[in-house]
């Protein structure tokens, strides 16, 4: 990916890969400091007052956030005029404004690093942290994001209006606006704090439960397009009905995070009866996953990109376990009031943002790499499936571990102190809790080891399959021509 | 909100993955034998994927302490989703099949 070869004919698409660059990077980021607050589980001294638990955290979390979000932006601009079948209009904004990002992100990242906190009034909203989980960039970076995002979504519509509009831009067309829309919702403060967490929920919440889900299924349909030949007519009737049963489900299910912050009780049964039916489009597409790989099954089209269709796969099996599984397990009212904040929260978190949306935009990454280097087709190599191995282990290594410091949790913190000061110490301090702690440690260690396997992939499996699919086509050339010499004489 | 007694914890974390656990077993299955993948004899164990579901989900509702109109409500759903890997499946048929059909090209 750093190479600067490139066979690469749109700038569109040149402007992704430097989108995927950055997020690769801000992906370690995220492993980083999320190693680092998993070592200060254990061990609560190290780098105390230097980079303390607080930060780590909000630069764990927020890496997360906005290296998925480069990683999508990039993901449009390659596949925007492949399906445009015209260069971006406005790609020269287009790269500006991702100079103009990557610089307000740089500067974020080192303020809430290196300065960390303020004295709590409008000067530290401003330049340092608004204090809102998950998105803590200051007003000015704020503000920033959407002049940002507004120029991405003027490239994508100008586009899409001048090229052709396929199904699949249609409904990515409507999903961006509505996921640049939601990020409103988390720039104004009200003095009442339920209010507040009211808003505040709708950007974090409708994006991964309804806007980012449509926008996965969008991206994966493109994905087994390009990757399988899936028929498109297919694909595209199948992206409306999903569109249709994820925004049913995932716009009203958000009431799961209405139950604990002062809303009318009337959230109760609208949370739970919706967050019930969100399982529901999971099993939809689980389905329709089933009959493809059934249809596909002794045809002669064989998987154009092996790693990215793999990724693919671990994006169906890892949705509806993170997702599914683990939400609905502690999402209903009754039970969820012992859960809400345990270690439960992150178990089901870390599995879902990984099924769900770090593996599509990986295998997304690999589709660019193949365009990059003009790649016929993509075969694993050692270090990518080791890559994918251990990311996934380590991540379903994590969530089990977490699972039980959750439960732990929930029953001594909460069922047994009564979510007490005095309770959640004696949970932090049980033997399971601890055990549990180590072992999310570890697998950490592991998802790291993963990353840095497929990070060397992604730099490297392009070049090496390019020079293999050259001296191949050199040997079967020369082969030929020593088959015709004879021939001829 | 009622009070529930941590020792029906553990039953309520199991049943709640079982549920979704069970749900998918049963489309995976129904579906695996409808496009020919699993034989047609095996189509009464997709229907036991489905009864044990909805054993979960009663269990679960029992330990939750929803109330009977509740749990009478969630039992309807499991006739719901009876019918739901049927009607996914038949979208997907006719889908395939308008799609791909040489009239289509």
């Amino acid at each position: 990916m750093l190479s600067k070869h490139s066979e690469v004919k749109w700038e569109s698409q040149k402007l992704a890969i430097n989108y995927f660059r950055v997020a690769i990077i801000l992906f370690l980021a995220n492993l980083l400091f999320g190693l680092l607050a998993a070592i200060q589980y254990m061990y609560p001294n190290f780098l105390f007052e230097i980079i303390d638990f607080s930060v780590n955290r909000t630069l764990h979390i927020n890496a997360l956030v906005v290296w998925l979000l480069y990683a999508m932006i990039g993901s449009v601009y390659w596949l925007l005029p492949e399906e445009t079948g015209i260069e971006t209009v406005g790609i020269g904004i287009g790269k500006l404004l991702f100079y103009v990002l990557t610089g307000a992100i740089a500067v974020v990242v080192l303020v809430i690093l290196i300065v960390q906190v303020g004295a709590g009034n409008e000067t530290t909203i401003w330049f340092i942290n608004e204090g809102r989980e998950y998105l803590e960039a200051p007003r000015w970076a704020d503000i920033g994001i959407v002049v940002v995002v507004l120029g991405f979504l003027a490239n994508v519509f100008l586009t899409a209006f001048k090229g052709t509009r396929t199904g699949i831009l249609t409904v990515l067309m409507f999903d961006l606006l509505a996921l640049a829309g939601l990020y409103l919702a988390g720039m104004f403060f009200t003095k009442n704090i339920a209010m507040d967490q009211f808003w505040w929920w709708w950007v974090v919440h409708l994006w991964v439960e309804a806007t980012w889900e449509v926008y996965v299924a969008a991206v994966v349909g493109w994905g087994l397009i390009k990757t399988i030949g899936a028929n498109r007519k297919i694909v595209e009737m199948w992206i409306w009905i999903e569109l249709a049963m994820l925004f049913g489900s995932g716009i009203l299910g958000l009431g799961h995070h209405y139950f604990w912050i002062g809303t009318p009780e009337y959230w109760w049964e609208i949370g739970a009866l919706f967050s019930a039916l969100e399982p529901v489009p999971l099993v939809g597409m689980f389905v329709h996953v089933i009959y493809d790989w059934g249809k596909q099954a002794g045809k002669k089209h064989g998987v154009s990109n092996k790693p990215a269709f793999a990724w693919f796969v671990v994006n169906t099996f890892g949705n509806f376990l993170g997702a599914g599984v683990w939400g609905f397990m502690h999402t209903l009212p009754q039970i969820n009031i012992y859960t809400h904040g345990t270690q439960w929260t992150p178990a089901h978190g870390h599995l879902a943002f990984y099924g769900a949306y770090a593996a599509i935009l990986i295998g997304m990454m690999y589709i660019a790499v193949q365009g990059k280097y003009g790649l016929k087709e993509m075969r694993f190599t050692a270090a990518g499936k080791w890559g994918i191995t251990l990311l996934t282990l380590g991540v379903l290594g994590m969530t089990m571990a977490l699972t039980i410091a959750g439960y732990q949790q929930s029953m001594i913190e909460r069922a047994e102190f009564g979510a007490t000061w005095q309770g959640y110490f004696a949970a932090q301090n049980s033997r399971w809790m601890l055990q549990a702690m180590g072992w999310r440690l570890a697998m950490g260690v592991v998802t790291m080891l993963g990353f840095v396997l497929l990070f060397k992939d992604l730099l490297t499996i392009g070049p090496r399959l390019k020079a293999e699919e050259a001296a191949g086509v050199t040997a079967n050339s020369g082969a030929a021509s020593t088959i015709a010499e004879p021939a001829q004489a | 909100m009622p009070y529930l007694d941590s020792s029906s914890f553990l039953t309520i974390f199991v049943s709640a993955a079982l549920v979704i656990l069970f749900g998918a077993a049963y489309a995976g299955t129904f579906t695996m034998i409808k496009i020919e993948r699993l034989r047609d004899y095996m189509m009464p164990l997709a229907y036991s994927f489905w009864g044990l579901q909805t054993y979960s989900l009663w269990v679960l509702s029992v330990h939750i302490k929803s109330d009977p109109f509740t749990q009478k409500v969630l039992m309807g759903a499991m006739v719901g989703y009876l019918i739901f890997p049927h009607i996914v499946y038949f979208l997907v048929q006719r889908t395939h099949d308008a799609c791909e059909s040489p009239e289509s090209h």
